[in-house]
């Protein structure tokens, strides 16, 4: 079992002028060596605790360690050995990416021939290396994204924390993303602390993962023991038609998800709903249960549960 | 500045006006004032410029949350980039003190290097409010329009291109309470013009004793980690 590099107790944040906290006792352990995202809506406390594990905020109360360290005490002696890719970042306009590498890793204590010679094999990696030379500000969306994950996978330290990282990066830039940091972790064994709204990338990437909303931890644990362990039912239906509502509903809950009626089920009642679709030839679909699906259903209950208290 | 030269006009558009203005309705006296608030200006809104720029880096670019966390002190990423908005006040400088080394017969090394020292530590004393500053302003344009008040405040309403004597002695302690009174008046000291001994000393301690005191509040009191 890999050793915790991270470890928050009891975290508790209020930022000034909002009665409920963007952290609520959150316990969150981080292994060594391995990919850890923090899945949720927005506002559900990710950069919050990512700002406060990368000491630039104090919470209101409870603690984190980094590397074992104290990171609300002895904030220096983490600094040294992370970096941080926060979110909705811009790079500076008037500097090129090669710019931004080589500076950014001067200003850290490296000499320029080092810092050039990490730049140059980030760029190459992140297929940056054509722009090198072009301003920031004639760039599009997705290359400055690309730009400020360079800089953070160039210092080259121990806990890489990516806030939303590949938020408008296309999705040949996005697996770019996605193989280095899992080089990363494989080749180099860096831990990588990440947040996302995308289910695909946290299933692609990540080995644990903690759904987190209204600031609490909600679930733990690989994709696979999330997707498995949460929802009994394993197989997702999908219908479009040839179904009455009534007729679903004996079958188990049915969500609605845009223009469809979605069941969970196990694999005795998939079977049934498709023999019968068959005869009707009504227009289903059967898939296994996502990441996605537990997602909705965890936060969407609560969404729901909430809203019954209000209507009360 | 070489990334962007285009911005160099901007910078010196204001203590460049003022000093012409003082050239067309005064006379060979206002003028050499008017050099003293020159550099005085530059240097002081130099420093406050940094203010607004530290304040989009964070906002705009949450460039200050990638530096805080890292290894990188507050106060070195303050002279960093306070370093690069100087180097935007050096020709304009450079040109000052050529025009002061033309009109001085007395212009020496010694004048160069005074001059040089106090444009020194006014440049740490803005820069430092302008850090301070800029780690509790909330938006980018609070920002530029606090950084243009200030600059009003510490460099045209004092006597900076002026001297201290024309304000009343009943009010003078209020221009004192203010740095770049003091660094304007080393200066014209500086230049040759007419200064009382007393005042020059008290100038001479009190710039490095503002310097010491915006440092400090800069390291202390500006918001690294936010709470």
């Amino acid at each position: 079992m890999p050793n915790s590099i991270i470890e928050a107790e009891g975290l508790v944040k209020y930022y000034r002028q909002q009665v409920k906290p963007a952290l609520d006792s959150l316990n969150l352990e981080v292994s060594e060596g391995r990919i850890f995202t923090l899945l949720g809506r927005n506002g559900a406390g990710k950069t919050t605790f990512l700002r406060i594990a990368t000491t630039q905020l104090l919470p209101t109360s409870g603690s984190i360690t980094v590397f074992g360290v104290d990171a609300l005490a002895r904030p220096k002696d983490v600094r040294k050995r992370i970096a941080i890719t926060p979110q909705e970042a811009k790079p500076l306009w008037s500097l090129n990416p090669y710019d931004h590498v080589v500076l950014t890793l001067m200003m850290r204590g490296e000499s320029h021939s080092v810092a050039a010679a990490k730049a140059e094999a980030v760029l190459k990696v992140l297929e940056l290396d054509e722009f090198r030379k072009v301003h920031s500000e004639e760039l599009s969306g997705g290359l400055r994204q690309r730009i400020l994950i360079a800089i953070t996978i160039a210092c080259d330290v121990d806990i890489l924390f990516l806030d939303e990282p590949t938020i408008g990066l296309d999705p040949l830039g996005r697996r770019r993303v996605w193989n280095e940091l899992i080089r990363l972790k494989r080749e180099k064994g860096k831990t990588i602390v990440l947040t996302t709204h995308y289910m695909d990338e946290a299933e692609a990437l990540s080995d644990e993962l903690v759904i987190v909303d209204k600031g609490r931890a909600l679930v733990k644990g690989s994709p696979s023991d999330v997707r498995t362990g949460h929802l009994r039912s394993r197989i997702r239906v999908d219908v479009s038609d040839g179904f009455s509502p009534s007729e679903l509903e004996s079958y188990g809950k049915v969500t609605r998800a845009g223009n469809l009626s979605r069941l969970f089920v196990d694999e005795s009642v998939a079977h049934e709903i498709s023999g019968e679709a068959l005869k009707r030839r009504a227009a289903i679909s059967i898939s296994p249960v996502t990441l996605d699906d537990v997602f909705v259903d965890i936060v969407g209950a609560r969404i729901e549960d909430e809203e019954a208290a209000r209507d009360e | 500045m070489l990334r962007i030269p285009t911005l160099l006009p901007f910078v010196v558009s204001t203590p460049f006006t003022i000093l012409f203005i003082l050239l067309v309705t005064g006379r060979g006296a206002a003028f050499m004032y008017g050099i003293a608030g020159a550099i005085t200006m530059i240097v002081s809104q130099q420093g406050l410029f940094l203010g607004a720029d530290l304040t989009n880096y964070r906002i705009e670019h949450k460039f200050q949350y990638v530096v805080v966390a890292s290894p990188v002190s507050s106060l070195t990423y303050m002279f960093s980039v306070a370093l690069s908005e100087l180097a935007f006040a050096a020709p304009a400088l450079a040109v000052l003190l050529a025009i002061t080394a033309y009109f001085l017969p007395t212009f020496t090394v010694l004048t160069v290097a005074e001059i040089l020292a106090v444009a020194i530590l006014t440049w740490v004393t803005t820069s430092s409010i302008g850090f301070f500053l800029s780690t509790y302003v909330l938006n980018t344009r609070t920002a530029f329009l606090t950084v243009s008040f200030i600059s009003i405040i510490l460099s045209v309403l004092p006597p900076v291109f002026y001297p201290l004597q024309i304000i009343p002695a009943s009010f003078r302690w209020v221009a004192e309470l203010v740095p770049t009174t003091h660094a304007s008046v080393l200066i014209q000291s500086a230049v040759n013009l007419p200064s009382a001994p007393f005042q020059v000393l008290v100038s001479w301690v009190a710039l490095p004793a503002f310097t010491v005191v915006f440092l400090l509040l800069a390291l202390f009191k500006a918001k690294w980690r936010e709470s």
